[in-house]
């Protein structure tokens, strides 16, 4: 049984990749201003010059151009980045571990702020409008001024993230709680004069548990995607930086292999989620 | 409670008349620009203040209000209705057709769709009109805004898939579109509601936020998300804190829209 | 003893006033510099980097423009600006200890001047056609002779590095005040004092007085301005106007006056662009272009845009470009009653407020801009009220810069273009590529196989001569005249000159801002730290 899912998340895992990495290469080379560099329009420089960084974008076909990336990247060799002139994979081994850091950080934080408070909603109504708000503010408030605010507090992109998580677990994880008040055995619980926070705990965390983990799974990538303006805001140098300077000037090489960063991160963490899922049905059959 | 519903919906209601009515109420049109008076206080004539360029303030909130409050929402709809479809299908079709959406929403969480918006952009036309080139922006928003929350909702519907009510539903002979109808819909409505509510104010700040690269409301037109776009240091907001009208607009309406919706989900 | 305490307490103080400053230097560059090669740079960052750690043989002071001597003690342009002869210092050494001579000097130009490797920062040097000569006249003497005359030719040599031909650390073995030593990419870059830096100060003590630089990455503006007000950083090279007006001048804001820089507005001339037939005739129209420079309230841009910080422009030289700019021709005036006339004459008319050409076309145009530059899209407001005054609409599209380049570059899909032109320089030759009608860069037309007008062959003509003309005397009415056409025909609105807005702390000593790149940290060898880091020099 658990070889031949391994096994078949591997073989998605692979399609994902390759399906991934050419859709990125369409978007970008497709996409205005490919090829184009800012330095073309400097009358400094001479017409040889211009002519050169013209020439510099990628001639080759898309499939001949995917090809080589795709052989590159089976031997470790990402290409080099054309906006920093370095080897990508040297990019991503100085980057990742700073976005590794933040997300895992920022996560931590969102999930230890939001689902207390949550749960806290759900049995305590007084507080409901005011958490709300709290949470709805967090949405409001453009991502540029948190940002500055958070520098302000000491606390980068690190806390920029977790204003970008805790919202949305704050909201799913209250969701899945309040829907778990209509089920059978908690109304039987209430029906009995259990204390409400036996109830809570035991009846409706408990049980949602295993969709609540689910969730922990999708907060990975909304949090990965989370990073990507943080730390582009917050110029904290990691992958999602990398990212953004990379879509600006249209890069493709960094962005292929962000991109299969985040289609294996989305793939384990959502696969994750969905074992979680599946076993608790398993146990319930 | 109810009395928190009925205050959200009457402010609801009158927000989106107040918008509707702009063009009457307004004290000046929208891309006026009274340049004497610029970056003045709030005053009797500009009761919200002058910005940098002269126009009054109140009247671009007013006009800005009509095009976040209607296409955000839109945006929001296509989103959360793309990804309910999509969610509950990949919950509970067959493991092959469950399979593939999956990889189809991972997919799409991994690739960087900014660049469909770009390309988007670059075929509209450049004397497209501001509101042709805003409405693309947030219909791309829509379309493109629903992985994660069809995610979500194929994970709930799993979950509800095993459920012991729906065990007894099946065993009692009700039918699929029964079971669908009765079962299903009601207990994974919560989180569609609660996903549209949240992903209304996402629109209107993202909106400000794809102005950096070119998409978004074009000048005169005023959104909330340009008007937010002032707002990006503290500083500049302890000098001329008037400047935060369109957040707390924003705030106002989005928790309206919660507290409305969490009654409406009461309700039913 | 008592008596002669004070007395000794003055001589210990004087002698700390003496000692070294140290300290180290923080200041941000908006992005990672693409290079590290002194000879390829051409991007501001990777500029920034080049200044600090190599030498140059002349140096151009940012203050009062004149040419100074560095590494060169004294230079002689002779055979009417083909050859330029330089004669080095003594005991100048690489920061690897090896000793400059002429060979070095030789190599780097050279290298610069190889058509084959065509290396930026030879880019001015450079003849289009013949090769020149570099010769050794002994160990501190190097000659260049040229196969044509170049106008400003020894000033051109401010922003050629020189590098070592013999040392084993290539590049990495500077001239200038400061080593690189360690790069975080996305991070920071730090710089350590160099050792063998050849400069002292006027009491012979060694330079520079800080002992390093650190470049921290920084991209955005909010948080540099806020790590500046907590002496985090220790100067803002390009302030925005607001970031300006919230620090203020008693924090350490400074306004250095125009720079070379100019906001520009032109009409796509290209003739196979992919854009309406009628509306090609409307660019194409003298009057139309000067009837629109008669709309532009340009004081308003001044005032509403950059709160006083710029200047009206008349052309292409801004009024600190001293030597070259005209100072009998004027801004363009707000007419737009003239406007409407002249417009009327080149056969517009306006029905129910709408302008139309004479074959019914109403006058709408798309204006493009590159988003994210809040000065540029403020001024493309304004600018589309004051057309709307003439009956013109005007719809302004932002775009990022790749899509931007794209168009006005390659596929020539745009009406109108608002964009900046960045004043490196303070020779007209600067701007040789943008007026030459054969280049990829004369942006309303560009890459003409003949001139098209009479006008753009003039100009040629005036751009060619006087950029192979080394006598200044004899270049100035040559400029004079070029500006006159520039101004008269308006293939360019030129709007505003934005001053040089720039943010000093004040624990920086010797800072002295300055309208011409590297705005404040030009001296950085005479720049110290005072108060905790160090005693005043």
């Amino acid at each position: 049984m658990w070889p031949s899912s391994i096994l078949r998340f591997l073989s998605r895992l692979g399609l994902g990749l390759l399906i991934g990495g050419f859709l990125t290469l369409l978007l970008v080379r497709f996409a205005p201003g490919f090829g184009v560099d800012e330095r073309e329009l400097d009358p400094a420089l001479s017409e040889a010059t211009r002519t050169r960084i013209r020439n510099q974008a990628e001639q080759r076909s898309i499939w001949r151009s995917y090809a080589n990336y795709v052989e590159g990247a089976l031997h470790g060799d990402f290409g080099t980045s054309s906006s920093l002139n370095t080897p990508v994979r040297q990019l991503l081994a100085d980057r990742a571990p700073v976005t590794a850091n933040a997300v895992a950080t920022g996560l931590a934080l969102a999930w230890i702020i939001a689902l207390p408070l949550a749960a806290l909603t759900v049995v305590w109504k007084a507080c409901e409008i005011p958490f709300m708000a709290a949470n709805v503010l967090l949405l409001c408030l453009p991502a540029g001024l948190v940002a500055v605010y958070f520098f302000l507090m000491g606390l980068p992109s690190t806390g920029v993230i977790a204003a970008g998580v805790a919202p949305k677990v704050f909201i799913y994880s209250r969701e899945m709680l309040i829907a778990s008040e209509r089920r059978p055995h908690v109304l039987g619980a209430i029906a009995r004069g259990v204390h409400p926070w036996r109830v809570l705990w035991l009846h409706r965390v408990m049980p949602a548990a295993p969709e609540v983990l689910a969730l922990l799974g999708v907060s990975v990538t909304i949090a990965l995607g989370t990073a990507i303006p943080a730390e582009a805001l917050c110029d904290s140098p990691g992958l999602g930086q990398l990212a953004w300077k990379a879509a600006v000037s249209r890069d493709l090489a960094p962005l292929l292999a962000i991109t299969w960063l985040m289609t294996v991160v989305a793939f384990t963490a959502n696969a994750f989620g969905a074992a979680v899922t599946s076993s608790q049905r398993t146990w319930r059959e | 409670m109810k009395w928190a519903s009925r205050m959200a919906w009457a402010f609801l209601i009158l927000v989106y008349l107040v918008a509707l009515a702009a063009p009457w109420i307004a004290p000046a049109g929208y891309a006026d620009q009274f340049r004497d008076h610029a970056g003045e206080r709030p005053s009797a004539r500009f009761p919200l203040g002058v910005d940098e360029l002269g126009r009054d303030r109140l009247s671009r909130l007013l006009y800005g209000t009509r095009v976040s409050l209607f296409l955000a929402p839109v945006a929001a709809t296509i989103s959360v209705g793309l990804a309910f479809a999509i969610g509950l299908t990949a919950g509970l079709a067959t493991p092959f057709l469950a399979r593939t959406l999956d990889l189809v929403i991972d997919l799409l969480l991994s690739l960087p769709t900014l660049f469909l918006l770009l390309i988007a952009r670059a075929m509209l036309p450049l004397n497209a009109s501001p509101f042709a080139s805003v409405l693309l922006t947030f219909l791309l928003m829509g379309a493109l805004g629903w992985p994660a929350s069809a995610r979500v909702l194929s994970g709930a519907s799993r979950a509800l898939r095993g459920s012991t009510f729906l065990v007894q539903a099946r065993a009692l002979g009700c039918s699929s579109a029964g079971r669908l109808a009765i079962q299903i819909l009601p207990n994974l409505w919560p989180l569609v509601v609660a996903q549209f509510f949240f992903l209304v104010p996402i629109f209107i700040l993202a909106e400000a936020n794809l102005g950096i690269l070119g998409l978004g409301v074009s000048e005169p037109l005023p959104s909330w998300g340009s008007m937010l776009g002032e707002l990006t240091n503290p500083a500049g907001i302890s000098r001329a804190p008037w400047i935060l009208a369109p957040a707390a607009l924003l705030l106002m309406v989005a928790l309206s829209f919660h507290i409305a919706g969490k009654q409406e989900k009461a309700l039913s | 003893m008592r008596r002669f305490s004070p007395v000794l307490c003055a001589v210990v103080l004087a002698g700390q006033a003496w000692a070294q400053t140290g300290g180290e230097l923080h200041f941000a560059i908006s992005d990672d510099p693409k290079t590290l090669d002194p000879l390829q740079v051409t991007d501001e960052p990777s500029d920034a980097i080049r200044y600090l750690t190599t030498g140059t043989l002349v140096r151009i002071d940012r203050k009062t423009f004149e040419l100074k001597p560095e590494l060169a003690e004294s230079w002689r342009v002779s055979e009417g600006g083909r050859r330029i002869s330089f004669k080095l210092r003594s005991g100048v050494l690489f920061s690897d200890g090896s000793s400059l001579d002429a060979e070095d000097v030789a190599y780097t130009m050279r290298r610069i001047l190889d058509p084959k490797t065509q290396v930026p920062a030879g880019d001015q040097l450079r003849p289009e056609n013949g090769s020149p000569t570099v010769t050794v006249l002994n160990p501190r003497e190097v000659s260049l002779l040229l196969p044509n005359p170049v106008g400003g030719l020894e000033a051109l040599f401010d922003a050629v590095p020189i590098l070592s031909s013999r040392s084993m650390l290539k590049e990495r073995a500077g001239l200038g005040p400061f080593i690189f030593s360690e790069y975080k990419p996305g991070a920071f870059l730090l710089l350590k004092r160099n050792p063998n830096y050849w400069k002292k100060d006027d009491r012979g003590r060694p330079l520079p007085y800080l002992e390093s630089v650190r470049i921290e990455i920084q991209q955005n503006r909010e948080i540099e301005m806020v790590r500046f007000r907590r002496g985090e950083l220790h100067l803002m090279s390009a302030l925005d106007v607001d970031s300006f007006d919230q620090i203020g001048t008693a924090q350490g804001a400074l306004d250095a006056g125009p720079t070379f820089d100019s906001e520009m507005l032109w009409f796509n001339q290209v003739p196979n662009a992919p854009i309406p037939a009628y509306k090609k005739k409307w660019f194409l129209s003298t009057a139309f272009r000067l009837a629109l420079s008669e709309a532009v309230q340009r004081e308003d841009i001044v005032k509403l845009v950059y709160h006083g910080r710029a200047t009206p422009a008349a052309g292409p030289f801004s009024p600190s470009a001293k030597p070259w700019a005209d100072t009998r021709l004027k801004p363009t005036a707000f007419d737009p009653e003239g406007a409407s006339r002249r417009l009327a004459a080149a056969g517009f008319r306006r029905e129910n407020g709408v302008l139309k050409d004479s074959a019914g076309n109403a006058v709408e145009f798309s204006l493009i801009t590159n988003a994210g530059n809040r000065n540029r899209a403020r001024m493309a407001s304004l600018l589309q009220q004051d057309f709307q005054r003439l009956g013109i609409k005007l719809n302004i599209v932002t775009l990022d810069m790749p899509s931007l380049v794209e168009r006005i570059n390659r596929g020539f899909q745009y009406e109108a273009c608002l964009l900046g032109l960045t004043g490196t320089h303070l020779d007209p030759n600067d701007q040789l590529n943008m007026w030459l009608s054969s280049s990829s860069d004369h942006v309303w037309n560009p890459h003409q196989t003949a001139p098209e007008t009479q006008w753009e062959a003039e100009i040629d003509r005036l751009m060619r001569e006087q950029s192979s003309t080394s006598d200044p005397v004899k270049r100035k009415p040559l400029i004079d005249r070029f500006q006159a056409i520039v101004h008269d025909q308006a293939p360019i609105i030129y709007i505003v000159h934005p001053d040089a807005l720039v943010a000093v702390s004040s624990r920086l000593g010797n800072a002295a801002p300055s309208v011409l790149r590297p705005r404040v940290f030009w001296n950085a060898e005479q720049i110290y730290l005072s108060d905790g880091s160090g005693g005043k020099p």
